[in-house]
């Protein structure tokens, strides 16, 4: 039996683990107790995180289409040298026909830093654009360019470790003790330690057992809540002056903006009562050190960036920035989504948040790759899709994603898909994306190659390969170096370590990352040089930016509100046992069981009204299109909300979902659109 | 009894080695210590208490293909085992050979021996007086170690234990007077310390009375599911048994599960007696404290203290039996946090 220590491929927390291997397979998982953010513990997903590795449904060749196109499962096996030439080809061709800007590349979130590096260096190199992105757009978008305004950097201020010291954490948005579980551990034993924990969610989530103060606005109203928690604690005098004075700038223009935003004025908008309004106030400003966590429930709305800097005010407001135990936290999804954005694999900024339209920078990058690079900003998701559905956009190239079951609109992002020309994908399994495809390259797991990892408060940590890519599977970086070769560039190194020597060399924040030194410890970037030791908080003295930004921000509403056709708010979200499009967990056998299919939650009131009983099979529609799923009754949702997770391939959530999106960060609005439910009453007799 | 001296446990292993396949704790990443083959070892790890994962990991594997069932090559040495973590190999025996005999288990466990080590001083998350389990054990083991500083002192339990000292005699002297009752005084000064304020019989008292419903529903709204608690420990044995199927085979494997997940105890139709997650908590404890007690005449629980490190809600035993005493609500004595 030999142990193998890793991370985990599923949340951002970045638990640290042990994989079991016997006789060359995968066996078993155990925590690594010393670890510093997981100290021995793991969620059930982790637990289970072996099991996936080798059922049997791992692509085993590479796969080219034959016969109708979008015809799902029209495939064929081919070597690996026919599809990286048919690629190539096809690539090349489209290149040369329509130009650079007629190819797209959605990297992954999943995949290690040095695979995403790696990506966006095909993508500025060998396909001449910058039309790379990937699915922080779907999530931490809003964070990226939010936090990057309000404070100078897109990222979390402090380490996870420290939560649990703080006295005060105001939780929103954020369901941490399923999505982020570890994480919310340290939530957990802040309050077994005496702290005080203000929720703000619509729903009864797992925090809501141990939290002091519950307030459930109407989805989408946050900016109006924290507004007038901001509004009570200028009037009161409980902010803080001095660091105000000293560290900011802005605040009159902002303090405008607040005046109408009474918690009177807010009880009508949110639902909230005023009193619940005002003792999240006095709390969050009087108690220190105090923390904000949120999570998608912030995030995903057309005003995320606008929430996310309401956040940032708060915090400003009340000083809680730069110091232990407080700060702005947000909890990155996956596994690497940090990573994805510090590599580059956005089409705005070279790794580091280098931007693309800046001269000097752009000729660093040209000088250390050789050739010339594109100064457009490119597209992102949302935008690539649109382009295909216009025919401008004739290739796609997707990494370790499925684009229809994770994008709003799923039936319109299949009509986007079929426009195109060429459609290559990567992955484990065949995904809905895949069914699609013109071709279908196997890739490895995250078990299966050597590489870095960085999760939520900026640790990047090592990714170990316990067995080798299983059927004749490649990891990414991989295939896109053999595909640049055949497509006749050079894009290596190909050694992962070396690949990291690289990125570090042109990437600031990372200059001090290498493979001998995480041997040893994990390092928070900024880490600038090979003796710094890595950066716990940020903002201590000065913001990155020199002074933090106040922004003076209104309430908007979501696009989309329910009226008489489509009564309901649905809001859409995660559970514990399963991992977003569940790829991954529908093929483990316990997380399975525990969750088989979709389901919707309904308050006992609206299921009353609409003669629902537990277990019924019910439709649930909204402009783009209904699924059918059973309905899950229960108090711990507020009247006139629906909420379904979004983790399963049969009866795909997102096919009801609205592809609106902010109009800074570009992300969709998962968490609100209008729906109306209705018992199925055509179920077909046996 | 024997005495082996500390320098001579290298040539011991070595010889060992020839027939058997060695595990014993070892160093990892950061400090972690886990039991893993190691061939023959020089000592043990500096400051080392209790690898991470248990003995179950070799003798009940995390997951196991059943079918085709695989022969079980070689012998395995078990060394550096404390005797909690020999009680809940002693405890998974008695479960795997009632009937159905599970020869998956059972052969392993032939082909095994395990060299317990007792322990000197209790470590912070010990509490396995309590369950009767240690420090040290009286009957039913191969061969038993004791730390007198130069040396271990050795003495064997069984006819395992003392055909081993048989064949590997040339390692082994003889036990002094003097050595022998430094034996009983480590023994007895480690006891002292952990002398506590639980007393099983009081704890079982408790789980026989009414416990107020409320006790278990606060338990209920506190855990999450992880699962964690089941995997880590020694001596649970719930398991899955699924099919994989292919175009070219079917494997049926077995995994561990466990019985606080909603899934484990529901029925064909949905229908789940333990629907509520209170009720599920409330069945683990009970099996561990009380009827295994019944079943076995065992504890379930060796206190090893694992599950105190594994937990994201900080729920774990020592608190929990901490909490019943006193009668009051849970409160997690924030051992490991």
């Amino acid at each position: 039996m030999n142990h193998t220590l890793t991370t985990c491929p599923f949340c951002g927390v970045g638990c640290n683990f042990y994989i079991k291997t016997e006789g060359g397979i995968p066996v078993g998982v155990v925590p690594s107790k010393n670890h510093p953010v997981s100290r021995g513990r793991l969620c059930v997903k982790g637990w289970t995180a072996y099991e996936f590795i080798t059922h049997p449904q791992r692509l085993k060749t590479p796969l080219l289409r034959t016969g109708r196109r979008f015809a799902p499962a029209d495939f064929k096996p081919a070597s690996w040298d026919k599809a990286l030439k048919f690629t190539a080809k096809k690539l090349t061709e489209i290149l040369e026909k329509y130009g650079p800007e007629s190819v797209a590349f959605i990297a992954s979130a999943r995949c290690t830093n040095e695979e995403n590096y790696l990506f966006q260096k095909f993508v500025r190199c060998v396909l001449g654009t910058n039309n790379i992105d990937h699915c922080a757009r779907t999530c931490h978008s809003p964070t990226v360019a939010g936090l990057a305004r309000s404070f100078g950097s897109g990222a979390g201020t402090n380490s996870i470790e420290e939560l649990a010291s703080s006295k005060c954490i105001l939780v929103v948005g954020s369901n941490t003790l399923e999505s982020h579980p570890i994480i919310g551990w340290r939530l957990r034993t802040a309050v077994d330690k005496g702290a005080t924990i203000i929720l703000i969610d619509p729903r009864e989530i797992e925090t809501a057992n141990f939290c002091s103060l519950h307030l459930k606005p109407v989805p989408g109203t946050d900016i109006a809540l924290l507004n007038a928690m901001m509004n009570f604690i200028l009037h009161n005098g409980l902010q803080d002056k001095n660091f105000i004075l000293s560290r900011t700038e802005g605040f009159s223009e902002f303090c405008e903006t607040i005046k109408k935003y009474t918690p009177e004025y807010a009880e009508k908008i949110t639902g909230v009562p005023k009193d619940l309004i005002i003792k999240a106030a006095r709390l969050y400003s009087a108690i220190k050190p105090a923390s904000i966590v949120y999570g998608l429930g912030i995030t995903e709305h057309t005003c995320g960036t606008d929430n996310v800097s309401t956040l940032a005010n708060l915090a400003m407001l009340c000083g809680n920035v730069g110091k232990p135990s407080s700060g702005v936290n947000p909890l990155r999804g996956q596994n690497n989504v940090q990573g994805a954005c510090d590599m580059g694999a956005l089409p705005n900024v070279f790794p580091g948040y280098q931007k693309v339209s800046d001269e000097n920078i752009r000729k660093k990058f040209e000088a250390a790759w050789g050739g010339k690079l594109s100064s457009e900003n490119g597209l992102v998701i949302s935008e690539i899709l649109e382009k295909m559905l216009e025919g401008k956009i004739k290739a796609l190239y997707v990494v370790g994603e499925d684009v229809v079951m994770s994008e709003p609109n799923s039936r319109h992002v299949i009509e986007c898909l079929k426009k195109l020309e060429l459609l290559v994908v990567h992955d484990l399994f065949i995904c809905k994306t895949a069914e699609l495809a013109d071709v279908v390259f196997p890739a490895a797991s995250f078990a299966e190659k050597e590489g870095t990892f960085t999760n939520a408060d900026r640790r990047v940590q090592r990714v170990r390969k316990a067995i080798a890519p299983l059927n004749g599977s490649l990891p990414d970086g991989e295939i896109i170096v053999k595909l640049a070769k055949t497509m006749g560039y050079e894009i290596g190194p190909e050694n992962p370590e070396e690949i990291m020597d690289e990125a570090a060399a042109l990437t600031p924040i990372y200059g001090g990352i290498s493979y001998g030194r995480l041997e040893k410890e994990t390092l928070q970037w900024p880490c600038p040089n090979k003796k710094h030791p890595g950066t716990k908080i940020l903002h201590q003295e000065k913001f990155s930016q020199g002074k933090g930004k106040f922004f003076p921000i209104e309430h908007q509403p979501p696009r989309e509100l329910p009226d008489k056709e489509f009564p309901f708010i649905l809001s859409t979200g995660r559970i514990l046992f399963h991992y977003n499009v569940a790829t991954m967990t529908s093929r483990t056998k316990i997380l399975q069981r525990e969750f088989p299919e979709n389901f919707v939650q309904i308050n006992p009131v609206d299921a009353k009204e609409y003669n629902i009983k537990n277990g019924d099979i019910v439709e649930v529609s909204s402009r783009r299109g209904g699924i059918t799923v059973k309905a899950s009754i229960t108090p711990a949702i507020i009247k006139g909300v629906l909420w379904m997770p979004f983790h399963f391939a049969k009866n795909m959530t997102n096919i009801l979902t609205n592809d609106v999106f902010d109009p800074i960060a570009k992300i969709g609005e998962y968490k609100v659109c209008a729906v109306r439910i209705k018992k199925y009453e055509n179920i077909k007799k046996a | 009894m024997k005495i082996l001296k500390k320098r001579d446990i290298c040539k011991l292993l070595g010889a060992a080695a020839k027939k058997y396949i060695i595990i014993a704790p070892k160093e990892k990443h950061g400090g972690d210590i886990l039991f893993e083959e190691t061939g023959p070892i020089d000592a043990l790890p500096e400051n080392y208490v209790l690898p991470y994962n248990s003995l179950k990991d070799f003798f009940f594997p995390q997951s196991e293909i059943l079918i085709p069932q695989k022969n079980v090559d070689g012998k395995f040495l078990f060394f550096g085992v404390r005797p909690c973590d020999a009680n809940a190999v002693k405890f998974q025996d008695l479960f795997f050979s009632k009937e159905p005999y599970d020869i998956y288990y059972l052969k392993k466990r032939q082909n095994s021996i395990i060299i317990t080590l007792t322990c000197n001083t209790p470590a912070k998350n010990c509490f396995c007086l309590l369950s009767g389990s240690g420090p040290y054990l009286d009957e039913k083991y191969d061969l038993q170690f004791t730390d007198l500083g130069e040396e271990f002192l050795v003495t064997a339990g069984n006819a395992k234990g003392r055909e081993f000292i048989r064949e590997f005699g040339g390692y082994f002297t003889g036990a002094n007077n003097a050595q022998i009752s430094e034996q009983n005084t480590i023994r007895n000064k480690c006891k002292m310390q952990m002398e506590g304020t639980y007393d099983m019989k009081k704890i079982e008292k408790k789980l026989t009375e009414e416990t107020p419903a409320q006790f278990w529903k606060e338990l209920g709204h506190r855990c999450i599911n992880c699962g964690g608690c089941e995997f880590i420990c020694p001596t649970c044995f719930c398991f899955n048994v699924h099919d994989d199927v292919s175009a070219k085979s079917i494997m049926r494997k077995r995994s561990w599960d466990s019985c606080t997940f909603e899934g484990y105890g529901r029925m064909a139709g949905g229908f789940n007696p333990n629907f509520a997650r209170e009720q599920r908590i409330k069945r683990r404890f009970y099996c561990k404290l009380y009827h295994s007690k019944k079943w076995f005449n065992m504890y379930g629980c060796v206190g090893c203290g694992r599950c105190t490190g594994v937990c994201p809600v900080n729920l774990e035993m020592e608190s929990f039996i901490c909490s019943l005493t006193k009668g009051d609500n849970y409160q997690s004595l924030l051992k490991e946090i």
